[in-house]
């Protein structure tokens, strides 16, 4: 049984069709990327699973439960939990009431020991605690925006562009990090432009190009793809 | 005349600061109002003045003090807030700020002229038995009205900061103030809270008129004089600030109390006005204002 099954999704904003026919799975356990450059809908496939946005046409299964018609937070509650591109963080409030807002609907009876582990995974958290998240560096924030995810016990982890604006050394520790993560179990996709890192720590890869999937298979066989080497990797 | 004035000044300073405290219950909830939904609640005045007729009514008819009827008025007057817009504002609005602007204020002019149908125009005070009752603090008589609505305003405004920064529903309300889409993600109804900070805001009127009842009049456009003050101490505070909004609620106080006292009543508003300017010139984020 696949966690998140979408079929013939189609989706845009406006006249504006973004998706045209995607269509994956992902099982319980793995880690799948979903790759592509700027613009190809990577975002709005996104925003669709998590209910930001309403899809034109398909449909999207969690569970083998319809969502594609759920509000953000029902979704929420069945524990796909979206880390949207640009982290959405709090700025006005402390690193605490963000990571413990993580916690609003799902998660809440497993607050203090879902911190802890937060804190654990990321120790550098702990010495900012009492700021708040707007006066955070960059790769700090992208930590308190995953921290946040990880409080609501997701089922799923929907990573939207997590290496987005980090120096290059801090895009490594945060696949490093992601890495750990899923180690524990944790379902994941990610959503990502970085080709090269995302194949290394996920299991499988879907490649999104003009609104639909182009490519797909493991990513050990999709490093050796020859396309995808020209078209992403310059090679 | 000057020296007489001054020696006058600590207790115009201290009845400021009386009126200060109330003033800064009615900003609050105009600005929390503006700093989680981004606009202008015009029927604040109009929803002071019905809750002033309200602990009005409830001393009129049933004998309530108007002090006791603030644990009744406050509640009623956050659900009554809390439906108008759930039931109204929001679904009138369609998500377009500037649809609320004009649904409140149309709402400002329903509720004015049907208080004006309803109760009259006349001015309406109550005769409290202590009201004429004072502290002697030596060099001033404080009434006793003034002193309890000082300390109840002040208790109200603690409760809230105490709400906002500890309780999820007030950490959810500041996040929502700043970042919708983020709010959603991790499961906050932003419509909700919406509805949540409008009660809230009205709730804070609803205490605020139970307040000023005792030391004030009420006629159905008694609500505009508090709300152009309190439009003063949101631009003075910082939008949107609930520190701001007690502090720069203390500031006008003063400032209208002793500049009565050195200028006259009628010129004494002048100071109210001449701050407004000053800090639209040089610091028009206010003093707690972030930039938005």
């Amino acid at each position: 049984m696949s966690l998140i099954k979408i079929e013939n999704l189609a989706a845009g904003y406006g006249l504006v069709e973004v998706l045209r026919d995607i269509s994956l799975e992902i099982e319980e356990g793995e880690v799948v990327a979903v790759l592509g450059s700027n613009g190809v809908g990577k975002t709005t496939l996104n925003n669709c699973m998590s209910g930001l946005i309403k899809p034109n046409g398909g449909k999207i299964f969690f569970e083998e439960e319809v969502i594609s018609n759920k509000s953000p937070e029902e979704i929420v509650d069945m524990g796909l939990i979206h880390v949207p591109e640009g982290r959405k963080l709090f700025p006005n409030l402390t690193v605490r009431d963000n990571l413990e807002l993580g916690s609003y609907r799902r998660g809440k009876n497993n607050r203090s020991t879902n911190l802890e582990k937060v804190l654990e995974i990321f120790p550098k958290l702990s010495e900012r605690i009492s700021q708040t998240a707007g006066t955070l560096s960059g790769g700090e924030q992208q930590m308190v925006a995953i921290g946040r995810g990880l409080m609501g016990d997701p089922r799923l982890l929907l990573l939207d562009e997590p290496s987005l604006g980090l120096s290059p050394l801090l895009v490594e520790q945060m696949f490093e990090l992601i890495k750990k993560i899923s180690d524990d179990g944790l379902t994941v996709l990610l959503v990502e432009q970085n080709v090269t890192q995302s194949l290394s720590i996920a299991d499988r890869a879907y490649v999104v190009e003009e609104g639909s999937i182009a490519i797909s298979g493991l990513s050990k066989d999709l490093l050796k793809n020859a396309d995808l080497k020209k078209s992403y990797l310059g090679l | 005349m000057i020296s007489a004035s001054l020696s006058m000044l600590p207790a115009a300073i201290i009845n400021g600061l009386m009126y200060g405290a109330i003033y800064a219950l009615v900003a609050l909830g105009l600005t929390l109002i503006y700093g989680v939904l981004h606009i202008i609640n015009f029927a604040h005045g109009a929803m002071l003045m019905l809750a002033l007729y309200a602990a009005f009514f409830l001393f009129h008819l049933f004998n309530i003090d108007p002090y006791f009827s603030i644990l009744i008025v406050t509640p009623c007057a956050g659900i009554f807030g809390y439906m108008i817009y759930r039931y109204g504002i929001g679904p009138l609005a369609k998500g377009k700020d500037q649809n609320i602007l004009l649904i409140t204020l149309g709402l400002s002019i329903i509720i004015e002229n049907g208080a004006l149908f309803f109760f009259s125009g006349d001015q309406q005070t109550v005769n409290l038995s202590y009201g004429f009752e004072a502290f002697d603090l030596g060099f001033m008589y404080l009434s006793y009205p003034k002193v309890i609505s000082f300390f109840a305003a002040l208790l109200m405004c603690a409760i809230l900061w105490a709400a906002m920064s500890l309780t999820d529903m007030g950490r959810a309300i500041r996040a929502v103030a700043k970042e919708r889409q983020g709010a959603r993600l991790v499961g906050i109804n932003v419509e909700r809270i919406f509805a949540v900070t409008f009660g809230i805001g009205i709730a804070c009127l609803g205490a605020a008129g139970c307040m000023m009842l005792p030391i004030f009049y009420v006629d159905p456009y008694t609500g505009n004089i508090f709300v152009l003050v309190a439009f003063t101490i949101v631009v003075l505070g910082g939008m949107g600030s609930v520190v701001g909004a007690l502090v720069g609620g203390f500031i006008i106080g003063i400032t209208e109390s002793v500049g009565g006292l050195l200028l006259g009543e009628s010129l004494g508003q002048i100071g109210i006005s001449l701050i407004f300017i000053l800090i639209l010139i040089f610091k028009p984020t206010g003093l707690f204002g972030s930039k938005v």
